[in-house]
């Protein structure tokens, strides 16, 4: 998995909200991206999985330009902005149906998803019965089921308690151990520092400043 | 891409949606059952006991007092008026829905946008389709089921059909046959009812004006077409009822053209350009 973002720009109307981003990301690595609301950390992320179309500029995952060569990384599992799931199905039945779009796997893998999580117990309660901290499980669950290449979590611990964000962190390390690559996005610093390799700080649709933690730890 | 439109049509058909307009369509099709073919099998059995102050020239008979055909009783007007809100009930809403709620960002990390949206309008045509036609074809079952399946008469002027309505020689021969051509007929035009709501769905952030948009231009155009008996053919409520039927079909391929292909070839385009954030 190489992960390539060139001269990426998007302007939608007048508003420039990608303005000329450029990394590239290896295989089991972290990488945070860090910002205010509005710093274009969630158009990163659509981009990365197909779902905007660049302006100018090119993402390309293992040298496969999106949405030229590829529609979408053919690995990815993602979750942008909030889960969204279909309320009225249970929490069993929306991680079947969507396993059941690739088929790559069957209901060990998705109960496993859910264990890792902590929300195995909900398993056949309706999502949308669900509170909060829950529906960030499970889409965390939707994302990391496929054991996935490529993960993309926008800010992962939104609504979820001091064991919930554990539990995340938890998971970051081990997807990273599988040698998946992992980009993150949230607030705050402290706990991304603490589970990243790399941080992107972003502000108004620029990368300001790259950290390479890794290399800070080790010194 | 086989595996996408099987989801899609196991919500399109599972859905609370299909069960709503199933429900709607039936209400129709039961109260027309009640109020018209009960009361008329009742007559039939009563003159064949003569019972009756005047015998009947002819007993009252499926191929005609069914919903599609009865033009006599208001209860087949009120369906095929509301035909399009019964076809986008199912599932035409379900891609605003899916935008909203942030599923269609699961399902397009998982499957091309292109092959999403084009499972969604096959979804979309078939349930639409169904919704409308199953409960017409479970009304005209119950009058085979209660009145007598004799042939009809031309002779008789039960019903209006004159030699320009198409097909309209098949009725008197095979009237059955007649019917299922015009049930495909309003299948067709429920499933691209259904799918002109779903192309207005990428326009349109609420469900009520998607459900109701195709209705709308159907009240409009019979409003305006309804003023002679010429015009009045002109509008779908009119043609898509066997007991009508199409006189005129180029005015019906027009229809199929201005409600179905055009919109089609502007959402496959949508599907593949249109970038929905």
């Amino acid at each position: 998995m190489y992960l390539e973002v060139n001269h990426a720009v998007k302007k939608i109307g007048p508003d420039e909200v990608l303005k000329d981003i450029t990394f590239s990301l290896e295989r089991g690595t972290v990488c945070s991206l860090m910002g205010g609301n509005g710093a274009g950390k969630s158009m990163l992320m659509k981009a990365i999985c197909g779902l905007i179309f660049l302006t100018e500029g090119t993402v390309s995952v293992d040298g496969k330009i999106i949405g030229k060569e590829i529609s979408f990384p053919p690995d990815l599992g993602a979750m942008i902005e909030h889960p969204g799931l279909i309320p009225q199905d249970t929490g069993w039945q929306n991680l079947r149906e969507l396993a059941s779009i690739r088929k790559r796997i069957g209901d060990p893998e998705i109960e496993e998803a859910m264990k890792r999580t902590g929300i195995y117990e909900a398993a056949g309660k309706r999502f949308r019965k669900y509170s909060m901290g829950m529906k960030q499980r499970l889409g965390i669950a939707a994302a990391i089921m496929e054991k996935p290449s490529l993960l993309i979590l926008d800010e992962p611990c939104n609504a979820l308690d001091e064991e919930g964000r554990n539990m995340v962190f938890q998971i970051i390390r081990e997807e990273k151990e599988r040698g998946a690559l992992v980009i993150l996005a949230g607030h705050e610093a402290e706990d991304l520092e603490n589970v990243s390799d790399i941080m992107l700080v972003m502000k108004n649709g620029q990368i300001t400043e790259r950290r390479d933690l890794s290399d800070q730890r080790e010194s | 891409m086989r595996s996408i439109k099987k989801e899609e049509l196991r919500r399109a058909f599972g859905g609370m949606g299909f069960k709503l307009a199933v429900l709607t369509g039936l209400a129709i099709a039961i109260s027309h059952i009640v109020l018209v073919q009960v009361p008329l099998a009742r007559e039939n059995h009563m003159a064949k006991l003569g019972l009756l102050l005047y015998p009947l020239v002819e007993p009252y008979y499926a191929s005609f007092y069914n919903i599609m055909m009865d033009i006599m009783n208001p209860e087949g007007y009120v369906y095929y008026l509301l035909l399009p809100v019964i076809a986008t009930m199912p599932f035409s809403a379900s891609f605003y829905l899916d935008r909203r709620s942030g599923y269609k960002m699961q399902i397009c990390q998982r499957t091309s946008q292109s092959q999403y949206l084009n499972a969604k309008y096959l979804a979309c045509f078939l349930s639409g389709g169904a919704a409308v036609a199953f409960p017409l074809l479970v009304n005209y079952l119950f009058a085979l089921m209660i009145l007598p399946n004799i042939m009809p008469s031309a002779a008789m002027g039960t019903n209006a059909l004159s030699a320009q309505i198409l097909f309209s020689n098949v009725y008197f021969i095979r009237p059955e046959l007649y019917l299922l051509l015009y049930l495909a007929i309003d299948f067709l035009m429920g499933g691209l009812y259904a799918c002109f709501g779903l192309f207005l769905s990428f326009f349109i952030r609420n469900v009520f004006v998607i459900w109701s948009a195709g209705f709308l231009i159907q009240l409009l155009i019979n409003a305006a077409s309804d003023s002679s008996q010429n015009t009045m053919y002109y509008s779908a409520v009119h043609w898509m009822r066997p007991g009508m039927g199409i006189a005129y079909p180029v005015v019906t391929l027009l229809w199929i053209v201005l409600l179905g292909a055009v919109p089609g070839v502007l959402y496959r385009l949508c599907a593949k350009k249109k970038e929905f954030l």
